[in-house]
């Protein structure tokens, strides 16, 4: 008798309150444990059975987390732990959560210069001002977008052990790794929509924006920017948003031809590992568009004056029809096909390069048993 | 890190005494042994079994998947060994003990005072 699939689903969301580390060693059993236990037929773990594994869960985290001094001294100073605590800090580098830690630490600082600082010098708090925002949403894509190199950095200085030291099974060492990749079908849905939202902003900007930038004689070799007062869309823009729109248009019909030419062919990747978007894919994509759409805001409410969006709106029509090729192709062609192998290919007509063993840092220890 | 050798934990060091058993194992194995009296969670069964396997008295000895569900057995060191022999002798000092004190106790009770 296998498991419900419904049963698996409730008893895995129970089991988030243990630890990534324990889930990634125990998760299965314990999934057929509670399986065992359980009533014939259940769809879904009773509520003594789940607040069992809440409270066995957190008692797990407690029991294995590093004292509050180590933790303190990893987290302001960057100071490695002691080796037993190794899968604490990998679950930190590596877990779901650690992208929101970072727009969390952002939105730390701009609330300690906007309230604390203020209260420390005897200033009134006052709110976040508009540029700090956007400072705030710049460091939080900058250093999501950072992601893979810094994670690489922060495990080689995190992870791996000292010579002599005690090898367990969370040690990593320096081996050789499949380059991982993102999945087309996974990820060209949520890039497709993302950019189509951004340009349906912008190119709302466009439409409603009050004022316009415009560069302006004044003098001899001097241009400067002026603003210009406008109501709707001059032809001029209409035109060049069309016509951006219709060479996307032909473009993605092009696009068609080259995936449908060499989608088939495309060379065998043995060192490549495909892999879903992550939670820190999703999030730089949702602060990236994020950013975009205020800008458009901004300029279409006459904050500022339209400059920006139009340029958002014409690279949205441009890359949208095409994009929505890559879309279709991802959903009904091979499944090993990889988002990057599909972009290549719709937008610069070639085949992307066969991927190479890399740098990593792979298991110290592998069970045998 | 010390073990803290509770009843639960106890009975699970016996289970895995007797033979290498996976978790639902185990939890049979204790009802069993307890009389259907101590019935064990999942969550209690794996926080005990953690510690014994942190502690180095158990370890894992092998998985096999039996109809989809992966079943992971546990088998005992020579440590847990040691370690159940020692709180068996514990427990069974202490037992005497208390047949001691009670077979000294005086058969009529003695008069606390008068009422």
């Amino acid at each position: 008798m296998t498991t419900d699939p419904r049963f698996e689903r409730s008893a895995r969301f129970w089991l988030r309150a243990y630890p990534r580390r324990w889930r990634l060693r125990r998760a299965d059993e314990m999934v057929a444990l509670l399986a065992d236990l359980a009533a014939p037929g259940a769809t879904r773990v009773d509520v003594r059975t789940a607040a069992g594994l809440v409270r066995s869960g957190w008692a797990t985290r407690a029991r294995t987390r590093p004292p509050l001094r180590h933790a303190l001294a990893y987290r302001l100073f960057d100071r490695r732990v002691p080796a037993r605590y190794r899968g604490w800090v990998r679950d930190d580098l590596e877990g779901a959560s650690a992208p929101l830690r970072v727009v969390g630490s952002v939105v730390l600082v701009l609330v300690a210069v906007s309230v604390l600082l203020p209260l420390a010098t005897g200033d009134r708090p006052h709110a976040p001002s508009w540029s700090a925002v956007v400072v705030a949403l710049g460091m939080s894509v900058g250093l999501l977008s950072r992601g893979r190199r810094q994670l690489q950095k922060q495990s080689r200085k995190h992870l791996v052990p000292d010579g002599g030291e005690e090898v367990t099974a969370d040690t990593l060492l320096f081996g050789w790794v499949m380059r991982d990749r993102l999945t087309a079908r996974g990820t060209a849905g949520i890039l497709t929509v993302a950019v189509g939202v951004v340009g349906l902003g912008a190119v709302a900007a466009c439409l409603a924006a009050p004022t316009r930038l415009a560069a302006a004689a004044c003098g001899d070799a001097c241009v400067g920017t002026v603003t210009v007062a406008r109501s709707g869309i001059s032809p001029a823009l209409l035109v060049a948003l069309a016509g951006a729109l219709a060479v996307g248009v032909l473009g993605s019909l092009l696009a068609r031809r080259r995936l449908r030419r060499l989608v088939p062919v495309r060379p065998a990747q043995h060192a490549r590992r495909l892999v879903r978007p992550t939670p820190r894919h999703r999030m730089l994509l949702v602060t990236l568009s994020g950013c975009i759409l205020g800008v458009a805001w901004v300029e279409g409410t006459g904050r500022a004056d339209l400059f920006f969006s139009v340029g958002v709106a014409a690279g949205a029509l441009l890359v949208l029809p095409a994009l929505l090729v890559v879309w279709r192709t991802s959903w009904r062609g091979p499944a090993d096909l990889a988002l990057v192998d599909a972009l290549r290919i719709a937008f610069r007509g070639r085949q992307s390069r066969v991927d190479t063993f890399q740098e990593g840092l792979v298991p110290a220890l592998v069970a045998t048993d | 890190m010390a073990f803290r050798m509770s009843e639960q934990a106890y009975y699970v060091l016996l289970s895995l005494a007797e033979e290498p058993r996976h978790g639902y194992g185990v939890v049979q194995a204790v009802k069993d042994l307890s009389d259907d009296r101590v019935r064990l969670g999942a969550g209690t069964l794996y926080g005990i079994l953690d510690r014994l396997v942190e502690a180095g008295y158990a370890e894992a000895s092998g998985e096999v998947v039996v109809d989809g569900r992966l079943r992971r057995y546990y088998r005992l060191t020579r440590d847990g060994m040691a370690a159940l022999a020692a709180e068996t002798a514990r427990l069974t000092d202490l037992a005497s003990l208390a047949r001691r004190v009670l077979a000294a106790r005086p058969t009529t009770r003695p008069a606390l005072g008068s009422a």
